[in-house]
């Protein structure tokens, strides 16, 4: 078996030092918590709560025993009900960026708010892309009433592309609407139980704090069984410590306290630690993704996920920079993405996003995916086989002179050996980029997104799945008097 | 000598050392400086110093919110001292907060830090700020300007209720209203009657300034 090539940043001895930090953190100064609900669990499993704070303090032995009650495997399911990720051990799959709110118009380079048309355009793209296994709700359309943006975009995607997605919510009602159109997809709540289809982000709000909104979809998904993917964000310096120890403990506790809730509820529930904290740039005040120290915390913070035997999550191959095919865009995205394979990352999210996490481009998503196809060849190391040493042919061409070009061992494996980039990486002689346009990245990456969106067909949904999530929709619209909403026709 | 230490307060602020700045303002009121001149001559001095390496991307985020502080504290050990006039040399005077319901300060802070930089007076209110404290305290100090910071779009709706008390208590012509936050937008700013928006702190100083008729040309 080929040696995976694998990152660690943390010693052991270090692992347990942050985890035990961690510990104190939690029992010592504890979490805001406004829910009502999550603090009755947390005082009745042991917790000290002060109801009238809002605000809990987390005996270590509820956190060390609570914690493996969480599965170390979830699968997601595509829309057709194949499994398609297995978010364990170190597998690792891709998926855009979510809810970014303004996209990169890719005719005219405008960085503009999208509209549903994008939202669908968008996903249909991500959904040819070989090397993106899911979807996200990648685009706050703005050409709805804002009250509807985060349910209805998750409609649009589910109905142009099978992959599963990664989503959220912005609003206190809208997770059992979305968890309605999951369940149309599947048939029932059973079955979507059975095959999750889509997994829910919930953010706590560094540091120590858990907001109204995000324990309340949290609960709701650990006990319908639809996972949850924690994603603490400390900002190093402003909302967090500005060490990265400091960072990590803070990551790791609030990572913790959100574990123990899920399991809390729901005993077994699907949970996946994840997160986005970031570097401040002390000079902007911009929380930047592609900070090398965002991705170091990020690799670390995964490092004590897997101590802890849970799947994984992360933003990387992110850029701040503002131009899809930028240099800094392909340095920052490239270290991101790397790293993350090397840390094991069960779930990247940020292919496509740029400029602090508020932007997509399509240029950038497709090169993103030229990355991780690179990526993906580099953790499947090297194989050292009696074919891969070629001993044989060594002594032949050695002995006789020649080339290995004509040799029926280079055709039997040139294509699983190396990884074929097609167009989008240039890899003519000068002389032919030159005549054939000298093409800048972004410009074969706009060739290249135009190809998909006039060839690449979307599978529909089955007339049932399509007849109950547009019901799902109408209820919705009515709750919230809305007559029309763009590119819907039931 | 008074010299020395209104100088010193100025340098040892730019060094952001608080302990030695707080002591030489006391030092300097027990010698009989005057506090308006520890103010003008030492804190603010310092403070624009900062400002200005700041600009020039020598100083940043973490030195101003320091000096920031030291101003902070200072200006509250000072109070007594001051004549209850506003600083003649002071920009303006501003209101700041977070709105009710909101906990999120980080960039409604930094943006207090640049305001007190830039020369404005700035009387930073914390979160969870009602629209009656916003206005009530904008009275109390003759502020010419109430700044709301709100980082959730469920409570972004209160800078409304605050633009309606100021019309309502009749101080629209004495006092502007700037707002900022991750959810709030342009569009959003001129349909609650704010009069100034910005989508990060890099455009607050600007802003304040174009409100209360500094705009440099």
């Amino acid at each position: 078996m080929p040696v995976r090539p694998q990152l660690t940043l943390l010693s052991e001895e270090e692992i347990q030092r942050i985890h035990d930090e961690s510990l104190i953190l939690l029992e010592e100064v504890g979490m805001k918590i406004q829910s009502q609900t999550a603090l009755e669990l947390l005082a009745t499993a042991g917790a000290k709560v002060d109801f009238e704070r809002e605000h809990a303090y987390f005996p270590k032995s509820l956190v060390e025993e609570t914690i493996h009650h969480a599965p170390s495997s979830i699968i997601l399911y595509s829309r057709n009900g194949e499994p398609a990720l297995h978010l364990e051990e170190n597998n690792i799959y891709f998926n855009p960026g979510s809810a970014a709110t303004h996209l990169l118009d890719r005719h005219t380079g405008e960085r503009r708010q999208p509209k549903v048309a994008d939202v669908i355009e968008f996903a249909k793209v991500v959904d040819s892309l070989p090397h993106i296994q899911a979807q996200s709700t990648a685009l706050i359309p703005a050409d709805v009433p804002a009250s509807l943006s985060d349910r209805y975009r998750l409609y649009q995607i589910l109905c142009h592309s099978t992959k599963p997605i990664v989503t959220g919510t912005f609003a206190l009602d809208a997770f059992e609407d979305m968890q309605g159109l999951l369940e149309a997809i599947r048939g029932s709540p059973k079955k979507l139980r059975e095959k999750p289809l889509a997994i829910f982000d919930t953010c706590p709000s560094a540091p120590l704090q858990w907001s109204e909104l995000t324990v309340h979809d949290l609960l709701l998904g650990a006990k319908a069984g639809i996972p949850i993917e924690l994603i603490s964000m400390p900002q190093l310096g402003a909302t967090g410590p500005i060490t990265l120890a400091g960072s990590l403990v803070l990551h790791n506790a609030e990572s913790l306290s959100g574990v123990v809730l899920t399991q809390l509820a729901a005993k077994g529930a699907p949970v996946i630690y994840g997160g986005s904290p970031t570097a401040v740039d002390m000079q902007y005040g911009t929380a930047r993704l592609g900070a090398i120290e965002s991705i170091m915390l990020t690799c670390a913070y995964t490092q004590m996920a897997k101590h802890y035997k849970l799947p994984t999550h992360g933003y990387l191959g992110l850029s701040d920079a503002k131009l899809g095919g930028d240099s800094q865009t392909g340095y920052e995205a490239a270290t991101g993405l790397l790293l993350a394979a090397m840390a094991g990352m069960n779930n990247v999210a940020g292919a496509g996003m740029l400029c602090f996490e508020s932007t997509q481009s399509y240029e950038k998503l497709v090169i993103d995916d030229i990355i991780v196809g690179m990526v993906q060849r580099f953790i499947l190391g090297l194989s050292i086989t009696e074919e891969t040493l070629a001993l044989q042919e060594l002594r032949e061409v050695g002995s006789k002179g020649g080339d290995f070009l004509r040799l029926r061992h280079t055709l039997n494996w040139f294509r699983k050996e190396h990884y074929l980039p097609g167009e989008l990486v240039d890899r003519q002689p000068y002389e032919n980029w030159l005549s054939s346009g000298a093409l800048t990245s972004g410009a074969r990456a706009r060739t290249s997104v135009e190809t998909i969106i006039s060839t690449h067909e979307a599978i529909p949904l089955s007339k049932s799945q399509q007849q109950d999530s547009d019901a799902v929709v109408k209820r919705f619209m009515k709750r919230y008097n809305c007559s029309n909403l763009p590119n819907f026709s039931p | 000598m008074t010299t020395d230490i209104v100088s010193s307060i100025r340098d040892e602020l730019i060094n952001c050392q608080t302990d030695v700045v707080l002591d030489l303002v006391r030092k300097g009121i027990s010698e009989g400086i005057t506090a308006s001149t520890i103010v003008n001559k030492g804190l603010t001095a310092g403070i624009r110093v900062l400002g200005d390496r700041f600009e020039q991307g020598e100083a940043f985020l973490p030195e101003l919110a320091v000096a920031a502080e030291i101003m902070k504290q200072s200006l509250e050990f000072l109070e007594p001292h001051l004549a209850k006039s506003v600083d003649e040399e002071a920009l303006g005077t501003i209101v700041i907060g977070t709105v009710q319901g909101d906990i999120h300060d980080i960039g409604k802070s930094i943006v207090a830090t640049m305001l007190t930089v830039a020369g404005f007076t700035v009387h930073d209110l914390g979160t969870d700020v009602s629209p009656e404290v916003f206005v009530s305290k904008a009275k109390e100090v003759n502020a010419q300007i109430i700044a709301m910071s709100a980082l959730l779009t469920t409570t972004m709706e209160r800078m409304q209720e605050t633009v309606d008390l100021i019309a309502h208590e009749n101080l629209k012509d004495q006092v502007k209203v700037m707002v900022g936050g991750a959810p709030v937008s342009q569009q959003f700013a001129d349909k609650i009657g704010a009069d100034g928006y910005g989508v990060d702190f890099n455009q607050a100083v600007a802003i304040a300034k174009r409100l209360t008729g500094h705009t440099k040309e």
